[in-house]
């Protein structure tokens, strides 16, 4: 087991090296490092899914980077004779970029790479696989026009899909999808504004999944039947898909009100209407979660005790992240 | 009015606490009673405390929630005999008045708008949890995504305001938005949320599959919301409500004609009461469209009125569903036969809600037929049909429900309690004596 501490920091360092080095070749270098140091730790012995998982996942991360390498010397070579950072080959590189994170229509390896993976792996899959491919793409002046294509794409797509899935790790990334549409808009204007969107939503998603991983659920129908004996921590819980939906009184819409609030402020107002209504169909799958906890008796099988996650733990992060809105403003207190 | 804010803040706890059901029910009736220090006749905003605040117009509205939130505790005390999660439900009650509370007493448009989505989930959880039959899911989808899809533009349209006015603040709504996308982003969620005709939909679904607190929270308080939420900002639209409005009375106007007609051949009591509240809050919503003093008076009398009236009679229906198990007309029959003083008060709410003398109701009616003939003639066709056939489907719930033969098919029956003829008269004490003193209503202005 001592190998995931190395892999791990190594996957951290990839990311760290990736997102601050100053030229575009030691970029490609720790985005490799990052995708070396996670295959050893996707690959296990004990499920037969992960290897097809690490394999997709090792061959698409793998044809991006190449593609991108591929490109930035393409536009090394260009740039010598003049520095027109609007061709096309930005566009191709934004292309790897977006492939790396998962944003639609590049997003076909994600939910099956999701689905070969632990919990603790989808959360390093949902999350910090994402910081490097957004932060470099923060680097150049993303095409507006092709971004809202990637964005409105993410949005409908994982609307869409994610209806009529059944595996909750499916549903997290089809949700991530979305919220990657989110993150996308919000790279295109204020980068502050994606560090909160991304700090809440890894702070959600860290919630989501670690309870999950503590009661071993995977499936929808698992959720009926788990935390029966305390329907408020149950309730707790499952507000988090609401919070992930972006619903008012959670923490989860403070992100969104703030993106939402300047992109009106650059005149952005159709693809801030379009975002918020297609992002209505990922709110529906999200209520399908909670289904299992608000209604409140659904069965209630007595004998059959599932394990209970640790009370203090639930409290804590499920606190954080349901009345988090209210005291939202003490972050500036920091800032 | 932040102490009443940290009196609700500070009865989470007194939620969780065991058989503190009744408990929790005096301190709403005690909160009321506080409440009732703060009255002032003033139309301009008191008790000022960070964005929060008291005009007339909020107070009679945060009264009517504070009001319907104690009655709803009291209507539910099955919940609490069954003891089924009642503290999770006080709770839930709970959160729903705060946000309630906080809705009303904003200032500021964005805050209001905050607190109106928060208000939301409660509800929702209310209606999914203690609510009867497995269609619940249905309606709680229903309600959400009805008010959601309409109000997630609404947002982008307020910022968009802010960016062009700077300003947020009730108080200087005096700025005029010539736009109709403007009006209609802004207002589709105040539209659906009365509900106007064609968006009304969720609302006959959410009552028949809500318990008897959320239909009465529905029917007393969150459909006021969208009459408020007009209220408030109708002042932008002067210019383009001018153009428009005619629409939306039309519509609601029609609507409630129709409505009226479905009304009657409802054989669901609860599904009859939603639907007489469409027709009911048409009116209110034409009366608000008309933009004169006299529909805003009128608006806001009617829609006390009927949060009281309606609530009322969600409370008597599901008085004789608890005791027969069934909502259906052809079920409730001949109850006068066994609950003779239970009659009386149907007699009494069916009276109010056709709008009979001494009510608000007919007080509201009054001054939206004022309004709605000064704003046209034309008016009075369907004014007078609505009218009238809110008399019949009234008439038609009474005499539907307690005259004929008893059904033969249940053997025994326990009359009403003492909480009940409470809970009813405190439903009409209000409706039939605030009367004397409507000069109230009409000063906000």
């Amino acid at each position: 087991m001592y190998y995931k501490f190395i892999f791990s920091s190594a996957l951290i360092l990839g990311t760290l090296i990736s997102i601050s080095s100053y030229s575009w070749f030691s970029m490609w270098m720790g985005l490799e490092v990052n995708l070396l140091s996670i295959i050893p730790m996707m690959a296990s012995t004990k499920n037969m899914l992960s290897s097809e998982a690490t394999l997709k996942y090792f061959v698409t991360q793998t044809m991006a980077s190449t593609i991108l390498l591929f490109t930035v010397i393409m536009m090394s070579i260009q740039l010598m004779y003049n520095l027109n950072m609007n061709s096309y080959l930005t566009l191709i590189l934004n292309t790897t970029l977006f492939t790396k994170m998962g944003a639609a229509p590049f997003h076909f390896w994600f939910p099956e790479v999701m689905e070969g993976l632990s919990w603790i792996n989808s959360l390093i899959m949902l999350t910090w696989q994402k910081v490097a491919p957004m932060i470099l793409s923060m680097y150049f002046t993303l095409n507006l026009m092709y971004t809202s294509i990637i964005i409105i794409a993410s949005m409908m797509i994982s609307g869409i899909m994610g209806l009529n899935q059944t595996s909750l790790r499916k549903i997290m990334s089809y949700s991530s999808i979305n919220h990657i549409g989110w993150m996308l808009s919000s790279i295109l204007i204020t980068e502050t504004i994606w560090l909160y969107y991304f700090t809440i939503y890894l702070l959600i998603s860290i919630n989501i999944t670690m309870i999950l991983k503590t009661l071993n659920i995977f499936y929808l129908n698992q959720l009926f039947m788990s935390m029966n004996k305390s329907p408020l921590i149950k309730l707790m819980f499952t507000l988090n898909f609401m919070s992930l939906g972006g619903l008012p009184p959670f923490i989860g819409f403070l992100p969104k009100w703030l993106l939402i609030q300047s992109l009106v402020s650059k005149t952005l107002i159709s693809i801030s209407i379009t975002m918020t209504l297609m992002t209505l169909m990922t709110l529906y799958f999200y209520m399908r979660l909670t289904f299992s906890t608000i209604l409140l008796e659904m069965n209630e099988i007595l004998f059959y005790s599932h394990p209970m996650p640790n009370n203090t733990f639930v409290w804590i992060l499920n606190l954080t992240t349901i009345i988090g809105l209210a005291f939202s403003t003490l972050i500036f207190n920091f800032m | 009015m932040m102490k009443f804010f940290f009196a609700l803040v500070f009865m989470i706890p007194l939620s969780f606490l065991k058989k503190s059901f009744w408990l929790n029910q005096y301190v709403y009736f005690i909160l009321v009673f506080l409440l009732f220090y703060n009255l002032s006749f003033n139309y301009l905003f008191l008790n000022v405390s960070y964005c929060f605040g008291v005009d007339l117009l909020t107070f009679v509205m945060i009264l009517l929630s504070f009001w319907i939130c104690s009655l709803m505790i009291l209507a539910s005390a099955g919940i609490y005999f069954k003891n089924y999660y009642y503290n999770l439900f006080l709770l839930i009650v709970l959160i729903l008045l705060i946000s309630l509370f906080l809705t009303f007493i904003s200032m500021n448009l964005l805050v209001f708008y905050l607190f109106f989505e928060i208000s939301l989930i409660p509800t929702l959880i209310l209606i999914m949890g203690w609510g009867y039959q497995p269609e619940r899911l249905q309606a709680g989808v229903y309600l959400l995504f009805y008010t959601l899809f309409a109000s997630l533009p609404m947002m982008v349209s307020i910022f968009f305001f802010y960016k062009k006015f700077f300003t947020l603040d009730f108080f200087f709504f005096f700025i005029e938005v010539n736009s109709f996308l403007f009006y209609m982003c802004m207002n589709m969620v105040f539209l659906i949320k009365m509900p106007m005709y064609f968006v009304h939909l969720w609302l006959p679904k959410a009552h028949v599959e809500a318990p008897i607190s959320g239909s009465m929270i529905l029917a007393g308080v969150m459909l006021k919301l969208g009459g408020y939420g007009l209220m408030r900002l109708m002042s932008l639209f002067l210019t383009v409500g001018m153009k428009v409005n005619y629409i939306f009375i039309a519509i609601s106007m029609m609507g409630g004609f129709l409505v009226s007609l479905i009304c009657l051949r409802q054989s669901d009591m609860k599904a009859l009461i939603a639907y007489s509240s469409v027709a009911h809050m048409g009116l209110v919503l034409s009366g608000i469209m008309t933009m004169n003093c006299w529909g805003m008076c009128g608006a806001l009398v009617l829609m006390l009125a009927h949060g009281l009236c309606s609530s009322g009679l969600f409370c008597l229906a599901n008085i004789s569903y608890e005791r027969l198990m069934s909502r259906s007309l052809y079920l409730n029959k001949g109850l006068l036969n066994v609950m003779p003083s239970m009659s009386l008060w149907w007699f009494l709410f069916t009276c109010c809600n056709m709008a009979a003398p001494p009510s608000l109701n007919l007080l509201g009616e009054i001054m939206l037929i004022n309004s709605l003939m000064g704003w046209s003639s034309l008016c009075i066709i369907f004014m007078s049909l609505i009218s009238f056939f809110s008399a019949s489907y009234s008439l038609y719930l009474y005499s539907y429900t307690q005259h004929g033969k008893i059904y033969s098919g249940f053997y025994f029956f326990f009359t009403g309690f003492i909480r009940e003829y409470l809970l009813l008269f405190l439903h009409w004490f209000p409706l039939n004596v605030l009367i004397l003193s409507s000069e109230f209503f009409t000063m906000w202005i």
